[in-house]
């Protein structure tokens, strides 16, 4: 049977790397020595060589190192892959030509190359002269229902109820979601067809709801849209007000004619005429994106361009709090003082204290660890043993928002904190029940939850009577590590074969089965499984154990092992740890260099809702200043959220 | 960096994958299809917009853009849609509805012609009206217009048409003597319809008695118009934002989704044709703008269920202050078109009127006869003619004054969407030969194609014979009369002299 198991390994192993799907044709024989003394070349010349030498080794079949599903293999992984992929067995490379390979795809996996900082910590390679690329964006979908939301109010708050357009938003696509199972496309640079139309009929419906209802308080049109028409100068006056709000700045009166001309149709009723205006205003371009182009040129080229007023104050508004600018900050925008650092960290300050961004910060939270993505989530009532299993899942979700919403906001919380609060909101009976606490209330865990990653929500990646340390693992490296190992063969198997036929715990099956030396899912699984490992005290609800129990299909327990819960990971640090159980892992994650980076790389996502690249690295790394602190204190999350904004990349367009 | 989107709209790709993918295994059934379809007799329809004055030369594609030779005479042509920039024909036509019918090879343009066929300025000569400034016959008397012809042609409704049917439907809101036509030895002011579109109603859709429909709901087609403009809002600002250029590609592509659900709501209003009697839209109390909708939607229905073959409307573009944005103009409206305030604002008026009617046809008319007819496969507009006809030329005399400052006849353009099942050569640009051999006191004795000809071609497209328009032509030659200059012996379009231009049919 193991040797029918190797077989069936070593078969997909073969195909591990061949993604290119045709033979490799005119590689040179040899790779150019570019290497002569690599011994001498630091860290961020070795990457420089190792991209040029992947663009002309690796490209052809992989693509451009930064879209590349192999970023972050290391030599071993490279040199596994030329001696089993046929495609790759006529490569000759230099083992320093594929050390430094690897050098790019790691740096790479990082966000681009790494240095070690006057502080002996690592921070991203910074070149001050490169400004982030900010490419237009469409708002998301929390945005958008949002910024419609507040031009209905303007007529009645009451709009926004209406069972037919609440229905429609809920139908609107997701903001982010999978391509092939590993890549997250922002919904803010991807359109299709189908959130074209969602957007039009939501715009449709509330411009509906807009042109039927009483207009005559409509703010700056002086109640001239209470009667039952409409007349052109009344149509001009609605839409001044209307589009300065959607579009978020001040037009001109030029402007104001232009729209008020391309939306009057003098021929429909005001109703139509209100609804139409409406839906054409919530589809311009100014509303439904993101452009800052309206600033003064920053660079002698004129491709770099600062952010005007205006448009740092929707920036800052979208980014904080997920909406619009309020009064507050349309006003500041208005008169300029948002332009004043002073004036903006005060602003900065009032919005982190606003219910909006602490939703918001959920939502970051959420994005960024996956925690409310679930394979399934279906239990065997006798496994259960009396746990309420009726609205578990959402109280797993909700207790996960609370608690990031809570320390950040509350306890002023550092990175270090998330992964070692013992804090809880626990409002379910079956969550207490998971965790030995009494319902209802505030609750400070037991030891073994410290931090996020001990929790429920965390440990409930599969169903049934297994946990995975896999699936566990593969969580942490990339959702908190921002590791990307690359998705596995298609012909890997999906889970571990069936305890039931080898009595051998969980993690003896994992290693036995994906960390065979020699082949190529060891590299892979030697970085995944210790890190699932560590929960093995944990089962698939999250109970705490000390043993594993082996049930056959019908839930009959037919075995027990003691768990082992020790693990050891080089992915952290500059250095390899090692650690006895997930407390330790966590703790260790909390000071973390690579963990830390990775949150850097979560927030200037959230905040640029675009892939990161390594132009985005000075930005990043004030981020990263402020998470390392000083003293061994590490500074805040708000602080860090905080110099983010005050960063100078916050203020640029970048037309290239 | 990366950039997500598809570089196929969803239009494009529909076409693309239903005619390369699923057209190539069924070759031969689509071929039978298609010549089945070709083969059916559908009644052609023709329904003419008319504008006098002249047109702007800054409006337009210049001949000089078709070089591909057509004909013997020195005519060029050149596929339209390659003349767009950033998805329009130009600033008259920006409704994305030509935009789709243009790449859809259903819209036409034709430019060239003389519309001054005897004496006179061009004012008035346009083709369905002959009386006001001298379209006259050697005899004296008005000559007769093709409209005239079609509704008398026993061609296009023989015995036994119903009594109900509408021969020829004319509509105007602008009083004056615009369809003076000859009928017998005088000169009469055609019947047509203004203000009172319930006598329209009753007239045409009395016939219908199996009941009447419910109000129609125009849901659909107000999200249509909607999108028209949220198109155009695109248009205008995509090229003047500070972008980059993948920014660009992406928002270009949103409009092209932006035309493609357009269209999906333009068509979705089309249920199968049941030819209930519409509802009566009643008084519309004065209202140009209302009128003008009503009475485009009306006659779409009138071409759908067979109530008329042949319709005209003619355009107010004598003094239309009521279009919007021409307002400031006031009364002076008819000067500042003339040039009286300066080409820029002259320029802008022309505009102004052009985008107002191409977009209320678009929206009014020509969706509604984008659903299908019948098993033809085609739609409505493929089996009939929409034609854009002017009565005034391009030709630009005097800078300052791109109308001339008056209304010659030099150099004008019509323009064609449909194809009439296929008759004519649907997505061109044609430059008709433009002869200046003779140039006896300058352009004006330039020898280009006579409008009769354009008259004669929609005729024979409506499937009327020579034999049942010679009688109004001295000599029997054919329709129409040429005097005056173009009675030269050796006018170089002599020899096209009552016959069909050759360069528009398939």
């Amino acid at each position: 049977m193991k040797k029918a198991i190797y077989f069936g390994l070593g078969l997909f192993l073969l195909v591990c790397y061949q993604n290119c799907g045709g033979a490799i044709h005119s590689l040179p024989s040899a790779a150019p020595s570019v290497l002569n003394d690599p011994e001498q070349l630091n860290n961020a010349e070795q990457v420089a060589q190792g991209k040029l030498l992947y663009a002309s080794q690796c490209a052809q079949c992989h693509g451009p190192i930064d879209t590349s599903s192999k970023v972050g293999r290391n030599s071993n992984q490279i040199q596994i892959a030329i001696a089993n992929v046929p495609q790759m067995q006529t490569m000759n490379l230099s083992s320093e030509t594929i050390a430094a390979i690897s050098a790019a795809l790691i740096a790479e996996a990082d966000g681009g190359s790494t240095v070690v900082g006057e502080q002996g910590r690592l921070t991203y390679t910074c070149d001050n002269s490169i400004a982030p690329r900010t490419p237009a964006l469409q708002l998301t979908l929390r945005e958008y229902s949002s910024a419609i939301n507040l031009l209905m109010d303007d007529v009645s708050t009451g709009l926004k109820n209406d069972s037919q357009y609440r229905q429609l938003v809920s139908l609107h696509p997701n903001d982010i979601f999978l391509i092939d199972g590993e890549k997250y496309v922002e919904q803010a640079q991807f359109q299709s067809f189908d959130t074209v139309l969602s957007k039009f009929e939501i715009a449709f419906r509330a411009g509906q709801l807009v042109g039927q209802a009483n207009l005559s308080n409509y703010p700056g049109t002086g109640g001239c849209l209470g009667g039952n028409r409409i007349s052109s100068s009344c149509h001009e006056s609605f839409v001044g007000t209307l589009a300065e709000k959607a579009f978020r700045r001040t037009l001109s009166q030029t402007e104001i004619n232009s729209l008020a001309t391309l939306y009057w149709d003098s021929s429909l009723s005001k109703a139509d005429q209100i609804t139409t205006t409406f839906t054409g205003i919530t589809h311009h371009m100014d509303f439904l994106y993101k452009i800052y182009d309206r600033g003064s040129s920053a660079s002698p080229a004129g491709n770099l361009l600062n952010i005007n007023a205006d448009e740092l104050a929707a920036k800052v508004a979208f980014f904080i709090t997920g909406t619009p600018p309020d009064d507050t900050l349309r006003s500041l925008a208005r008169n300029g003082q948002i332009l004043d650092p002073n004036i903006l960290s005060q602003q900065v300050d009032r919005l982190l204290g606003t219910q909006q961004a602490r939703q918001n910060i959920v939502r970051f939270f959420r994005e960024s660890l996956g925690y409310n993505h679930y394979d399934s989530f279906t239990y065997n009532s006798g496994y259960a043993n009396g746990i309420n299993l009726s609205g578990l899942q959402s109280a797993m979700n909700n207790e996960m928002d609370n608690f990031f919403e809570t320390l950040i906001f509350d306890q002023q919380a550092t990175f270090q904190d998330l992964f070692t609060s013992r804090y809880a909101l626990i409002n379910h009976s079956g969550l207490a029940s998971i965790y030995g606490v009494q319902n209802g209330g505030q609750r400070n865990l037991s030891s073994e939850r410290s931090g996020f990653l001990n929790r429920a929500a965390f440990l409930t990646k599969r169903s049934g009577f297994r946990a995975s340390p896999i699936k566990r693992g593969l969580n942490v490296l990339n959702n908190v590590l921002c590791t990307d190992v690359g998705a596995p063969p298609p012909d890997a198997p999906t889970s571990l074969p069936d305890p039931t036929q080898n009595l051998i715990s969980t993690r003896e099956s994992a290693e036995l089965n994906s960390q065979v030396p020699n082949t190529s899912c060891v590299f892979c699984h030697d970085r995944i499984n210790p890190l699932g490992f560590v929960f093995e005290n944990f089962d698939t609800l999250g109970r705490v154990r000390s043993q594993e129990n082996v049930y056959d299909g019908s839930g009959n327990l037919i075995s027990q092992f003691p768990v082992n819960t020790q693990g050891s990971s080089s992915d952290f640090h500059q250095s390899t740890v090692n650690f006895t159980n997930s407390v330790v892992m966590s703790r260790e994650l909390g000071n973390s260099d690579r963990a830390m980076m990775c949150f850097a790389k979560h927030l200037k996502h959230f905040e640029s809702r675009t892939i990161v690249s390594d132009r985005d690295n000075c930005q990043m790394n004030s981020v990263l200043e402020t998470l390392y602190g000083s003293n061994n204190q590490q500074g805040t999350i708000l602080q860090a959220i905080r110099n983010m904004v005050l960063s100078d990349e916050f203020r640029y367009w970048n037309l290239d | 960096m990366s950039i997500y989107f598809c570089k196929k709209s969803r239009r494009q790709f529909l076409v693309g994958a239903g005619k390369s993918l699923l057209a190539m295994p069924l070759l031969p059934s689509l071929l039978t299809s298609e010549a089945r379809a070709q083969a059916m007799n559908v009644s052609p329809k023709l329904m003419v917009f008319l504008y006098d004055h002249n047109n702007p030369d800054i409006l337009w594609p210049q001949p000089n853009r078709a070089t591909t030779p057509i004909g013997n005479d020195g005519a060029r042509e050149i596929a339209l849609r390659s003349l767009m920039s950033n998805g329009v024909i130009g600033p008259a036509f920006t409704n994305a509805r030509y935009t789709s019918l243009i790449n859809n090879n259903l819209m036409t343009m034709v430019r060239g012609f003389r519309t001054q066929t005897y004496y006179g300025p061009a004012h008035g000569n346009h083709m369905l009206s002959a009386g006001a400034h001298g379209q006259r016959e050697d005899n004296g008397l008005t000559q007769a217009t093709f409209d005239t012809v079609i509704e008398n042609s026993p061609s296009v409704y023989p015995s036994g048409t119903p009594l109900s049917v509408q021969r020829a439907i004319r509509f105007d809101l602008n009083g004056g003597y615009q369809y003076a036509q000859r009928v017998g030895n005088s000169v009469t002011d055609a019947s047509r319809y203004g203000f009172n579109i319930t006598n329209f109603y009753n007239d045409v859709f009395s016939s219908l008695t199996n009941g009447t429909t419910p109000p129609q709901d125009l849901t659909n087609q107000l999200k249509s118009n909607i999108l028209n403009r949220i198109h155009a809002s695109y248009q205008s600002t995509i090229q003047s934002r500070r972008i980059s250029n993948d920014d660009r590609l992406r928002l270009t592509q949103r409009m092209d989704w932006y035309n493609d659900l357009m269209n999906s709501f333009g068509g979705a209003q089309q249920p199968t044709l049941s030819c209930n009697r519409p509802a009566n839209p009643g008084n519309t109390s004065g209202d140009r703008a209302l009128t003008l909708r009503h009475y485009l939607q009306l006659m779409a229905i009138a071409f759908q269920c067979g109530l008329t073959r042949m319709g005209s409307m003619n355009f107010d573009w004598h003094d239309p202050q009521w279009v919007p944005n021409n307002g400031a103009q006031g009364n002076g409206i008819h000067g500042a078109i003339h040039g009286a305030n300066g080409p820029a604002i002259q320029n802008a008026c022309y505009t102004n009127m052009w985008r107002y009617y191409s977009d209320m046809v678009a929206e009014h008319f020509l969706a509604p006869l984008e659903a299908i007819e019948g098993d033809t496969g085609r739609s409505y507009l493929d089996n009939m003619l929409v034609t854009f006809a002017s009565a005034g030329g391009i030709y630009q005399p005097d800078p300052s004054r791109p109308d001339d400052g008056g209304h010659n006849g030099y150099d004008s353009q019509q323009i064609f969407m449909g194809t009439m099942g296929g008759r004519v050569r649907g997505g061109r640009y044609i430059a008709l030969p433009r002869n200046f051999n003779t140039p006896v006191g300058g352009f004006q004795n330039a020898d280009l194609m006579p409008i009769n000809c354009f008259a004669i071609t929609m005729l024979h497209l409506m499937g009327v014979p020579a034999s049942e328009y010679r009688v109004h032509a001295p000599g029997g030659q054919g329709f129409g009369h040429y005097g005056g200059d173009l009675a030269r012996s050796n006018y170089a379009m002599r020899h096209r002299f009552y016959s069909p231009i050759t360069e528009m049919l398939t």
